[in-house]
């Protein structure tokens, strides 16, 4: 009974010790009080291969920043914490952020947490940036005044940027195979995107699958025995990636679109006919200044993974110094807020213009096209740059991002 | 027809393939192995960690990966189960939960959660390939049959014709009297895991290069568990009728009725035969205490 009682109570400590050690607090702060920004994400978890390098190139961006003196004196502390998609874990999180009184909250996680989240900051008057899923509450008509969509993949812009893209990188009328997870807002986003497609005058079959599928064999024998021409995955990462494969296996001689995937996968697979999306910014392929910049600092900083997400992280930190650094110092919520309600940030050519108003705390969403060029043996744009403002309606060709 | 055939076939060779290390761990042990999905998916990574130092020859990261198994299932019984023996019947099984969360963690923390391929890592193309009748099955396709059929074939063989594979069952069927008789249980048992594992990792490649590699993939082990629960847990040979029914159903499902649907249907089988036949088609039957 005494030893399993001292055992208990050295359990017990042992705890107790390691969930004070929770938490990643980021880069000791530096001279000059810092500014705080807590960002809750997927770190672990089915989820993690979208999420965490995002998270990683926010922390690497932060960490050189910092190496370099910060904004105007000024470190930025980034407290980071898993959630691991799950909504109650991230208001925990959220409620610890309004504790230490952070500047901004950083969500790079699935939408079931937004609500929570965005529940607890407005308690505390804090700003919320989504790096995820654009949620309904960032674009017009009912803007909220706090908060803001880093990245977009709102449900009608992302329908209709991959509409466009396969209806101009085909030849003729596609008949477009979309498959999808068997969960509702994964079946939405792929029934929006066949309702899209139906109304320029393509067909479309989207096919919905559990999580736990083993392959996508069925799926494409479907779409192969209905010639299909065009072929994504609409949902997490590995829905694209699973499809891809089982039609290749099967011998599919149509393009396949990426839509979520890393471009890297065009570097992997060599295949002609494979197209990779990138949101908003240039992928590393494209070896910018400002990717050896970002290429640098995850090495310094040991990036867990430094793919497309990770410089779409990196991207994520230009832009919230920027915010910060026009803000001033402390950057009390109003002022950030009066700055954002009137923003504008150019950071090309890595990333696409930012512009938001009181209004739209979206702003366009601007996306390319890359594919591997065999006569090059390289990545290589595939077409122009694209851009789809908040509300769906509108895509042009966006010039200001221009080849 | 002939394609809808072979493409089932497919599904139940790596069904039977990762399904077979159930009954193998079930009849000597009397242990549910829940982490037999996160050992697929370890076995993969193994292997991919063991692909550089192969250089041309694949063939030797293979036969590397199947001795690290064969170890690692050594390794798994004596540190982690043998402790667990005599007691309740929820030890063990917890023990395995346990170490599937270690594995998933552990892998993450190593590789990381991005998505791999295999057959890119090994730098063998898995292309299509023309059959007779219209059929198309891929490099890897043809591998998992055959290697399944091999596999399966060989623990058969193991079990019905060699003295340690006799030993093994005696074992299984009755330690204490096994152990009476001068057979090392705990040898048997341990072998039993090693060749379970083995199985995975297999497994683990095959899938890892026909479809993805990742930490998230070992559900596709728990999906396998149907296949031993509808042959019957203590049955090898009903593996293989047991895994061409579940595919054929799961298939059948997501071709022509609701792709949404493809897991349903075995899981109901599953469940079916668990109410009705609970020791499975070709499973021992059992006293079962009923409240």
């Amino acid at each position: 009974m005494k030893r399993s009682f001292a055992l208990f109570s050295l359990f017990l400590v042992l705890a107790i010790v390691l969930v004070s050690c929770g938490g990643a607090p980021g880069p000791q702060a530096k001279p000059g009080e810092p500014y705080k920004l807590g960002m809750t994400g997927v770190l672990t978890g089915p989820a993690a291969v979208s999420y965490m390098p995002t998270m990683e190139g926010i922390r690497i961006y932060f960490e050189d920043l910092n190496s370099k003196g910060g904004i105007d004196g000024h470190p930025v502390q980034t407290i980071i914490d898993d959630d691991r998609g799950d909504a109650g874990v991230a208001a925990s999180n959220a409620k610890k952020y309004a504790e230490a009184k952070v500047n901004a909250i950083i969500i790079n996680s699935a939408s079931n947490v937004y609500g929570p989240v965005i529940a607890e900051a407005k308690k505390a008057n804090i700003p919320v940036f989504t790096g995820g899923v654009g949620p309904a509450e960032a674009a017009p008509p009912k803007t909220d005044p706090l908060v803001f969509a880093l990245r977009q993949m709102a449900m009608t812009t992302d329908s209709m940027v991959i509409i466009h893209t396969i209806s101009k990188l085909s030849t003729g009328k596609p008949k477009i195979g979309i498959a999808t997870i068997d969960v509702p807002i994964a079946v939405a986003l792929a029934d929006t995107a066949a309702k899209i497609a139906e109304a320029q005058g393509m067909e479309a079959i989207v096919k919905a699958l559990p999580p736990t599928a083993t392959d996508y064999s069925a799926v494409a024998d479907e779409f192969m025995s209905k010639g299909i021409t065009a072929a994504y995955g609409s949902g997490p990462a590995s829905v694209g990636v699973m499809l891809y494969e089982s039609l290749k296996r099967r011998g599919y001689q149509g393009s396949f679109f990426a839509l979520y995937e890393d471009p890297a996968i065009l570097q992997e697979r060599k295949d002609d006919k494979l197209f990779a999306i990138s949101f908003h910014t240039q992928p590393v392929q494209m070896e910018l200044p400002e990717h050896k910049a970002f290429q640098a600092a995850g090495e310094k900083y040991k990036a867990a993974s430094m793919n497309g997400y990770a410089v779409w992280g990196w991207a994520q930190g230009r832009l919230l110094e920027a915010i910060l650094k026009k803000t001033g110092w402390p950057g009390t919520t109003e002022k950030m807020v009066a700055v954002m309600n009137n923003f504008e940030f150019d950071g090309r050519p890595l990333q696409s213009p930012t512009k938001w108003t009181a209004n739209d705390h979206l702003g366009w969403v601007y996306w390319g096209t890359y594919k591997w060029d065999a006569a090059k043996s390289k990545v290589v744009q595939a077409s122009d740059w694209w851009r789809v403002s908040s509300d769906g309606k509108t895509v042009e060709t966006a010039s200001d991002m221009a080849r | 027809m002939a394609q809808f055939v072979a493409q089932v076939l497919v599904l139940a060779c790596f069904y039977a393939l990762v399904g077979a290390g159930f009954p193998m761990i079930y009849r000597s042990s009397r242990i549910l192995n829940l982490a037999h999905g996160e050992l697929v998916m370890l076995g993969g990574y193994i292997f991919l960690l063991l692909i550089p130092f192969s250089g041309e020859a694949a063939w030797m990261a293979a036969v590397a990966s199947i001795v690290v198994a064969f170890l690692l299932g050594l390794g798994i019984y004596f540190v982690l189960m043998r402790p667990v023996i005599g007691q309740p019947v929820l030890a063990p099984i917890m023990l395995t939960i346990g170490l599937s969360i270690m594995l998933r963690g552990a892998v993450t923390l190593i590789w990381g959660p991005a998505h791999r391929n295999l057959a890119l890592s090994l730098g063998i193309p898995n292309n299509p390939y023309q059959l007779p009748a219209g059929v198309v099955l891929s490099t890897f396709d043809l591998a998992i049959i055959g290697i399944a059929i091999v596999y399966v074939a060989a623990i058969l063989l193991f079990l019905r014709c060699s003295r340690l594979g006799i030993q093994m069952r005696a074992a299984g069927e009755n330690a204490l009297l096994a152990s009476q008789r001068g057979i090392n249980i705990y040898l048997m048992f341990a072998l039993a895991w090693s060749i379970a594992i083995v199985g995975a990792t297999l497994g683990g490649i095959l899938y890892g290069a026909n479809n993805r590699l990742d930490p998230e993939i070992g559900f596709v082990g728990l999906k396998a568990l149907a296949v031993p629960l509808v042959g019957g847990m203590d049955s090898m040979g009903g593996i293989i009728p047991a895994a061409l029914v579940v595919a054929a159903l799961e298939f059948t499902v997501a071709r022509y009725v609701d792709s949404s649907l493809s897991d349903v249907v075995p899981m109901f089988i599953m469940l079916l035969v668990l109410i009705v036949r609970p020791w499975g088609f070709f499973g021992t039957k059992e006293e079962i205490e009923r409240v």
